[in-house]
């Protein structure tokens, strides 16, 4: 296939999907396309609209207007068992009456697989998943962790067009959750099928997307790859959805002098990045994630003075709450290398990468270099 | 162990065996009567031991004695045959219904409710006689499938409830886990929702198997033939309005009660057992 007689058909296309309950507005012109192979992960505050959007793509939910395409065919009014998919419920929904190997056999068993193909595939997942050994168990003889890969389990053995996540790693605890992330993204790159993922976890989101969708109101916020919209936000709500700890914000003034334009902030002036070219005079909302900070050194001047409130330290960095002097009563967060002993009560001379900062509208709250 | 524990266990314990001799007496003044030659004897009181002891009743109960053997036997198939078919039928017609009421959005549904719910606030003799007249119609007085329907009739309501609220109890997710991996609805519902169900099924087919079995009103309202009567219809008999055999009368109700409790029996660990414990994190 040469790319400039044939477009690509994605494996899967949202168009112009809305959904309501009653009065109630979900979803409002979501549309997303997801190339074959693709790991998109819908992320998003809870209320956003995310879980429904997944659901509709599955066929549990009708849409109010819009539709889903899967390999280039209308699949908007057909049900879920006819569009080739397989779910991992957050609820892992493994069917309680049956053991470990019926719930994976039970796609299969549904869609008549001859038995030795569905002993095949079974015997294939359960080693690539490690359930050798629970095969003969019931749902309820296992522990969390177990369950969540039978839930897996059951979705890989049916080779489906696409795997759809909703939210599965939430009733994980923290320790088993960071390995299961890694696994699951491993499973994706050797099963080769297309992904859609739902989580409410930035970390899950920025560490497993190809592509990231950020929805926020039922409506898509922002999309791309995860370190465009971490390091590019088009707004502050993208910017503060992002990053742990949160970004810090300042109130400044555009300004312009002789020296050229300048961000002025408590009486102190921050340079621009280039990349905003000409801005008019006038206040900003000034973004800076708290890698962005640091204390001040040899390379990075001193900008201002940390009186500092709070500390937590991590043992790899540290991070230092606390307020600027003359620069407003919002708190900040700075990482500090671990070997900066800071307690309560303490000033710290902070300084800034300015060639990181981010700006924003404050009425509007867009950023001040997103496409309109 | 506390002096105060010690006699808050004893004033706890002595109440609960009051409660349970209270609960038990007459079944043990039951118990007594059916080994007792003479039954009830002639000072009617009853101490719970049996004077003069003897199965003698148990042989006049089940027409052994009386060379009606075949016709106690006939009326015991009955009765088993008329309470299986009405938990079976029960089930059938409950578990779809219950399974709308539970899942699926209609116009009417919340009135089909209170309908289902009025229809339990009369009493059973209140039917009898239309019932009478319809079965008449129909041709299926003295025959056991006009009992089977009598009685599914009367105990659909329930059961629709009993199904209904086991049925919300089941997860959607486990619905549309079933639909996502290639089932239908009706799919889903086969195999996952009524296997998943299976505690529930149990005791509501055992409630219209025993409300089945100890049916009289209509039993003696509408079989009419000895050959067609079931088992309550029978024990009746033997305190009619001249003389009152308490003795075979005794015999026969502890006869009847046996399947109830085998039954019980066996379905226990359905009964009991948490069958969708672990489908899902909850």
């Amino acid at each position: 296939m040469t790319p400039s007689t044939r477009r690509e058909v994605p494996c899967c296309e949202v168009r112009d999907l809305s959904k309501a309950f009653d009065q109630t507005t979900v979803l409002s012109n979501v549309s997303l396309s997801m190339k074959s192979g693709s790991f998109t992960v819908l992320v998003g505050a809870s209320g956003c609209g995310k879980s429904t959007l997944l659901r509709t793509v599955a066929g549990l939910e009708p849409p109010t207007s819009g539709s889903i395409w899967m390999g280039g065919r209308d699949v908007t009014a057909l049900s879920p068992k006819d569009r080739d998919i397989a779910m991992v419920f957050q609820s892992y929904a493994l069917y309680p009456h049956l053991s470990v190997r019926e719930n994976l056999a039970f796609g299969l068993r549904l869609r008549r697989t001859p038995e030795a193909e569905i002993v095949a595939r079974v015997s294939e997942a359960s080693a690539m998943l490690g359930l050798d050994a629970l095969l003969d168990r019931l749902p309820r003889q296992l522990s969390g962790g177990q369950r969540q890969r039978v839930a897996m389990g059951r979705a890989i053995v049916r080779r489906p067009h696409m795997f759809l996540f909703d939210e599965p790693l939430s009733n994980l605890d923290a320790a088993l959750r960071a390995e299961v992330r890694v696994e699951i993204r491993r499973l994706h790159d050797r099963m080769g099928g297309t992904t859609l993922y739902v989580t409410h976890d930035q970390v899950e989101a920025m560490t497993l997307a190809d592509t990231l969708c950020l929805l926020r109101g039922g409506a898509v916020e922002q999309m791309g790859a995860p370190l465009a919209l971490f390091d590019r936000p088009v707004s502050r709500f993208v910017a503060e959805f992002l990053g742990s700890p949160k970004i810090n914000w300042l109130d400044g003034q555009v300004k312009h002098s002789s020296s050229g334009l300048h961000i002025a902030i408590g009486g102190k002036a921050l340079k621009v990045p280039d990349r905003y070219g000409q801005l008019a005079e006038q206040p900003v909302l000034v973004g800076l994630r708290p890698h962005h900070l640091t204390t001040a050194s040899d390379d990075v001047p001193q900008f201002a003075t940390m009186n500092v409130t709070f500390c937590e330290a991590l043992g790899f960095e540290t991070y230092v709450h606390g307020t600027l002097s003359g620069m407003g009563d919002r708190t900040v967060v700075v990482r500090v290398e671990p070997s900066h002993r800071v307690t309560r009560g303490d000033t710290l001379p902070i300084g800034i990468r300015p060639e990181h900062t981010l700006l924003f509208d404050p009425r509007s709250e867009r950023a001040l270099d997103a496409p309109t | 162990m506390s002096v105060r524990a010690n006699v808050k266990a004893l004033v706890v314990h002595t109440l609960l065996g009051a409660a349970v001799i209270y609960a038990l007496y007459p079944v043990l003044w039951v118990v007594t009567i059916a080994f007792s030659r003479d039954g009830l004897g002639t000072d009617g009181f009853v101490f719970p031991w049996p004077r003069d002891p003897s199965f003698m009743n148990f042989a006049i109960a089940t027409g052994i004695s009386t060379g009606k053997g075949a016709l106690f036997l006939r009326q015991f198939v009955n009765s088993l045959a008329v309470a299986s078919a009405t938990a079976l039928m029960s089930v059938a017609v409950a578990a779809p219904a219950a399974y709308a009421l539970a899942r699926l959005p209609f116009v009417g549904k919340r009135t089909g409710l209170r309908a289902l719910m009025l229809t339990q606030m009369f009493p059973t003799v209140a039917s009898a006689v239309p019932l009478y007249f319809l079965l008449s119609q129909l041709h299926l007085l003295d025959r056991r499938a006009g009992l089977v329907i009598a009685y599914s009739a009367s105990a659909l309501p329930f059961a629709i409830f009993q199904l209904k609220a086991a049925f919300e109890a089941i997860p959607v997710e486990l619905e549309e886990a079933a639909m996502v991996d290639g089932a239908t609805r009706f799919g889903a519902l086969v195999r996952v929702v009524l296997p998943a169900a299976r505690p529930a099924l149990a005791v509501t087919a055992l409630f219209a198997f025993m409300s089945a079995w100890n049916e009289f009103v209509l039993a003696a309202t509408l079989m009419s033939r000895e050959e067609a009567f079931t088992l309550p219809v029978v024990l009746q008999r033997f305190v009619g309005e001249h003389a009152a055999a308490w003795g075979p009368f005794a015999a026969g109700s502890l006869l009847v009660s046996i399947p109830v409790m085998a039954v019980f029996y066996i379905a226990q660990k359905q009964l009991l057992s948490g069958l969708t414990a672990g489908s899902v994190k909850g």
